[in-house]
């Protein structure tokens, strides 16, 4: 008893002192914008700050900016994410699957995802750039709005979609052989031990992809930066909370955007969980 | 050890004289906030101002565009940072930057020299609440461009300045396919609400009023949208002008596609460097001509758009400092200063009298159309929340080809709201 008591007081001042170097980094941080998002307070107004209670969530919930900018957030994340997830698969499949030039394929498919966001997002808005772009035509595709959602899908599905592969494939080296060996005694199909014996072994890793990807995919900010500026109805709740804070200056209404973000996404990942636990106790 | 110890204490009273003495002797160090596009002139500004060895001028460059470098400006200022002495501001933000204390009323005596001969528009955007808040260094003001032969072929003569843009956009539409366009800024930027701006106020409008009321649900503001609105469904439309901007437009110019379009004065110092070197382009640069932003209502002159930079003291200047940063914005702003930005920089001068240099002259034909276009230009409101009033001008006229005549009361309603948040 009396060792238990000393060890985990050891274990705390072992881990005391990261502990409060991540607070300070990251719980502070945190404290101070929600505090901030009580408070009406633009930069350029110093004079004139105060405490507004629930004031700047009324406004922002009320303002048709942030309905508008939560809906091109979901729909540019739920058509990523889901064209990432299929490519992504084939891509861990084919991985997982080659023999020969394993090594290569691997290395050749990862290197989008070491392209920096900002550069790949350059790089699809000169390639779409009408009439001297690589894509060629006249059309002007980040004029229209449903062609710029065309545009930064593909961007974010180029970039992604090899950590998705990633995160699939070392999902797919943990199934072991002897499961394919005996359902293909069984008499199994190709079909149907892809559906009925890989997808079922996976399916932690699928979560914790899709989970990864979700979260990441709804804070997009760079390429809607780059590409568009968040012009033809194109603008997400990230670009919001940068334009008040940093363009308006707005430390007040910011802070409440980006407190309203921050639920948004624990909001996705606590629904992700969820699901998750109840997939592991199915399995169980 | 008792000498060590003597030495010791010695070296700890001088050497904080010492220090002492090399900052109250040495010559005052001040450190200029400028943009990226004029170095060279930036370096003979400040070699002919510190020739005298009163102060120093330390040059640190800001990133490329307005919007980045007001980004990292107000964060500085906001802190209160002591190195930002002068700043190279955009017309825009004198009123911003005034209301929140950041940078200093110019003393009465700079005041006057920096407001003598200074033309009207350039002046009226850097004074604020009655006070001159900063020096213009450089101005400019939008042109019709057009390509002279084109224009007779269309049968218009844009040169007496009296061309309306329903005349304008009529004509080019004449014109044979692939040469018909008018390029105006489209895309989402505030190029564009440069664009709406000086619109509303050739209708003779204001987007907000003296008393900060929203003008736009007005027949100015009408008048405009129907302006954009023709220009982005008419027979001369350009394809891609949703994500136009000053430099495709003059990519969009020089290559033949549009035949006119409104751009500041940069264009014709970039068509004359390109002419020099492509002889095929020349025959292109000959036919340049230039005139007076077109007209909205018959009528009324147009009030052409007015951009530039004004240089002004920052707020967390020590007081020791203030005195010598007004004598340097002085000597940065003369008359010959500016002549240099504008002979090297090709970026028209604040001042009235570089217009009349025999140098400049001969190397802006176009002088004499531009200092008066300067003069009548209209500025962008000055409110303190400029850059949210901008956003929401410019997202409700954009995409411009979703723009009707009811845009203007819809960008009314936008802007009050914007403003009073």
């Amino acid at each position: 008893m009396n060792r238990a008591r000393t060890e985990r007081r050891l274990g705390w001042l072992m881990a005391g002192p990261a502990l409060l170097l991540m607070s300070a980094v990251t719980v502070v941080p945190v404290l101070r914008t929600a505090w901030l998002s009580l408070e009406r307070y633009s930069l350029s107004a110093p004079d004139e700050r105060a405490f507004a209670g629930l004031g700047n969530y009324g406004d922002i919930l009320t303002s048709q900016a942030w309905w508008q900018d939560l809906t091109s957030t979901i729909v540019l994340t739920v058509t990523g994410v889901a064209a990432e997830f299929v490519l992504g698969f084939a891509l861990a499949l084919a991985m997982h699957k080659v023999l020969w030039g394993r090594r290569l394929l691997r290395t050749v498919v990862l290197v989008p995802y070491a392209v920096l966001t900002v550069v790949s997002a350059f790089a699809f808005r000169f390639a779409f750039q009408p009439s001297v772009g690589f894509v060629g035509g006249d059309f002007n595709w980040l004029g229209e709005t449903w062609s710029a959602y065309t545009v930064i899908v593909l961007t974010e599905v180029w970039k992604t979609t090899p950590f998705m592969a990633l995160m699939l494939l070392a999902g797919l080296v943990t199934v072991p052989g002897e499961v394919y060996e005996a359902a293909k005694v069984d008499g199994a199909g190709a079909w149907q031990r892809f559906w009925r014996v890989t997808v079922p072994c996976v399916r932690p890793a699928i979560m914790v992809a899709l989970l990864f990807r979700t979260l990441d995919a709804f804070r997009i900010f760079d390429t809607v930066y780059i590409q568009t500026q968040g012009a033809v109805g194109t603008e997400t709740l990230s670009f919001l909370s940068y334009r008040f804070l940093i363009r308006d200056l707005e430390v007040g209404l910011g802070s409440a955007v980006s407190v309203l973000l921050f639920a948004c996404v624990a909001l996705i990942a606590s629904g992700f969980v969820r699901a998750f636990r109840s997939e592991l106790g199915g399995a169980r | 050890m008792q000498n060590l110890l003597r030495l010791a204490v010695a070296a700890l009273t001088v050497l904080p004289l010492a220090a002492c003495a090399a900052e109250s002797e040495g010559p005052v160090a001040l450190t200029w906030w400028q943009g990226p596009n004029a170095e060279k002139p930036t370096r003979s500004a400040v070699a002919a101002c510190t020739r005298d060895g009163k102060y120093t001028i330390k040059v640190e460059t800001l990133p490329e565009g307005s919007d980045k470098q007001r980004e990292q400006l107000v964060r500085r200022l906001s802190a209160k940072d002591r190195s930002v002495n002068l700043i190279t501001m955009d017309v825009v933000w004198t009123a911003e930057f005034a209301e929140a204390g950041w940078i200093l009323p110019l003393p009465a005596p700079t005041a006057a020299t920096v407001s003598a001969g200074t033309l009207g528009g350039a002046l009226k955007s850097a004074t604020w609440e009655g006070k001159v808040y900063a020096a213009p260094l450089l101005s400019g003001s939008q042109l019709l461009w057009y390509r002279r032969s084109r224009a007779q072929q269309a049968g218009i003569d844009p040169v007496k300045g009296e061309l309306t843009w329903e005349q304008l956009i009529k004509a080019a539409g004449g014109l044979p396919e692939g040469e018909r366009v008018v390029a105006t800024p489209g895309n989402r930027y505030e190029g564009y609400t440069v664009f709406i701006n000086a619109l509303i106020a050739s209708a003779g409008g204001q987007i907000v009023d003296a008393q900060g009321k929203p003008g736009l649900d007005s027949e100015a503001g009408r008048a405009a949208a129907a302006v954009i609105s023709s220009l982005a469904t008419g027979p001369a439309a350009l394809k891609g002008l949703s994500t136009l901007d000053e430099e495709t437009m003059r990519a969009a110019f020089e290559q033949g596609e549009a035949s006119f379009m409104t751009n500041w004065g940069y264009v014709y110092a970039a068509a004359a460097e390109r002419a020099a070197k492509e002889p095929a382009f020349k025959k292109v640069f000959d036919d340049y001509g230039w005139a007076r932003y077109p007209r909205v209502t018959p009528g009324l002159p147009s009030a052409p758009p007015l951009g530039g930079s004004n240089i002004a003291v920052g707020a967390g200047t020590p007081e020791s400092r203030r005195e010598t940063a007004f004598t340097a914005l002085a000597c940065l702003t003369s008359a010959q200063s500016q002549k240099a930005f504008m002979m090297e920089a090709g970026i028209p001068a604040a001042r009235a009298s570089v217009y009349d240099d025999a140098d400049v002259r001969a190397k802006f034909p176009f002088a004499d159309v531009m200092r008066d276009s300067i003069a009548d230009a209209a500025p962008r409101p000055m409110v303190r929340k400029y850059n949210a009033l901008s956003t929401a001008i410019q997202t409700a006229f954009h995409p411009p080809a979703s723009v009707t005549r009811e845009s203007a009361a819809k960008a009314g309603t936008a802007l009050s709201e914007a403003v009073s948040q």
